[in-house]
């Protein structure tokens, strides 16, 4: 999951959190679904803590 | 110089000599007689009070001037190859606070009317942004304002710095081509962000003149425009998708803050917790609700049987022996046994309802029946 960027990763939780929210939820499924949310939510976490931004300063001139 | 010079020549040199001494000069003065040609072209005197210069720029260049108003005229000085000394101005900026004030009127009139402003040409930037072009001053107080706040907010945006001029005319012709460098590029950014700190009415000018508000309409690319400032707004910013206070304002608009994000992915695992009881819950009740209907299913067909066996009941007690008893009846038994035929001298047990009597048969007749 680590490839993914957060937009991804958030897009992935927002289905989840979709599902759960809607009126076929399958009883079999939530715990597994649960735990895709609680590891999709910690990874997240940790790229928000530990990513920077990129900051390049273009070579070009301008005129 | 003794050779001899055709008219054609003798300009071009003369030209030339002008061009390697006045590469470029800035003359400030009042506009009178302005003319315009084929709506390409416009001519003017640039005046003082003791001398007048002839200047022509394209009329796109000269949006926002009219006559009488101060102006500085940036340009180059020529000779016509009608003779006449004139000065090629690339830009022409008002001078003066009431001159600028004027010519930011006209061009915002003129530009409204076109359609620049308007509401519904605003695009949504995304959010957030993966990458971003910035077009400011690499060495200035905005750039490092921006890097900051949006490093203390969020994470993984790639930026791309196009170090420009943000005052004087030079900025004018950098700010428009960094614009138009982004927009050309095969992977366009997201967003474009375009800013620079507070300063003076005319520090500001140049985000104020026609070639970069039309520049930042024509973007491909949604843009954010943020000149730091209190007073009015320049009118870059109104032609922008978005606008910001200050550098740092920009950044703010530009991504959400991980502390509040992080507060809300700590809410929707809460929430989600809540979801998954829930749906427990819900089961539970469910099946609760289907063993209370097998309860009652069971018990009715209880019930039925019950009645049944009752029925039984009343049917057998009919054929109760005994009930024939009760009706004074006697029934007769042999050792022990119930018997049909009896012989004299025998021992004999009568059974009546509430007595056993032990006796001994002392006469048998034949009944006929």
């Amino acid at each position: 999951m680590a490839d993914k960027t957060i937009n991804e990763l958030q897009q992935k939780l927002d289905q989840i959190i979709a599902w759960f929210e809607s009126d076929d939820v399958d009883i079999e499924k939530v715990t597994e679904q649960y735990e895709k949310a609680l590891k999709l939510i910690s990874t997240i976490e940790k790229q928000l803590q530990e990513t920077e931004n990129k900051i390049t300063k273009l070579n070009t001139k301008f005129s | 110089m003794d050779d001899e010079l055709s008219v054609a020549e003798f300009l071009a040199f003369t030209n030339q000599i002008l061009d390697n001494a006045f590469p470029r000069v800035k003359i400030y003065g009042e506009v009178s007689q302005l003319k315009f040609w084929r709506n390409q072209l416009a001519f003017f005197d640039l005046k003082d009070s003791e001398a007048v210069v002839s200047c022509m720029i394209p009329v796109s260049a000269l949006a926002g001037i009219e006559e009488g108003m101060q102006v500085v005229v940036i340009g180059q000085p020529r000779i016509t190859a009608k003779g006449r000394f004139s000065i090629s101005a690339h830009v022409v900026l008002p001078k003066g606070e009431g001159a600028i004030k004027k010519s930011f009127d006209l061009l915002k009139a003129k530009l409204e009317k076109e359609g620049l402003f308007d509401e519904d040409r605003k695009r949504i930037l995304p959010y957030p942004p993966k990458t971003v072009g910035l077009i400011t001053a690499h060495d200035s107080a905005a750039k490092a304002d921006f890097v900051k706040i949006l490093g203390e907010r969020w994470g993984g945006v790639e930026v791309q710095i196009a170090d420009v001029q943000v005052q004087g005319e030079v900025a004018i012709s950098q700010i428009t081509a960094a614009i138009e460098y982004f927009n050309q590029l095969a992977d366009l950014p997201d967003i474009l962000v375009i800013t620079r700190g507070g300063g003076s009415a005319e520090d500001l000018q140049v985000f104020n003149t026609e070639p970069i508000v039309r520049a930042v309409s024509a973007s491909r690319i949604p843009t954010l425009v943020a000149i730091g400032h209190e007073v009015d707004l320049s009118l870059a910013e109104l032609a922008a998708d978005r606008r910001a206070s200050t550098p740092s304002n920009a950044a703010q608009l530009l991504v959400p803050d991980k502390q509040d994000y992080l507060l809300n992915l700590q809410q929707t695992k809460v929430r989600l917790s809540q979801t998954i009881l829930g749906v427990i819950e819900d089961t539970k009740t469910a099946i609760s609700d289907q063993l209370d209907t097998l309860k009652f299913n069971l018990n009715s067909q209880l019930d039925k049987f019950k009645s049944k066996l009752d029925q039984q009941q009343q049917i057998i007690e009919l054929l109760n022996p005994r009930l024939v008893l009760k009706k004074g009846y006697a029934m007769i038994k042999k050792d022990g046994k119930f018997a049909k035929k009896f012989s004299e001298g025998e021992q004999i047990e009568v059974v009546l309802q509430k007595q056993e009597l032990l006796a001994t048969i002392n006469e048998v007749k034949l009944n006929n029946g």
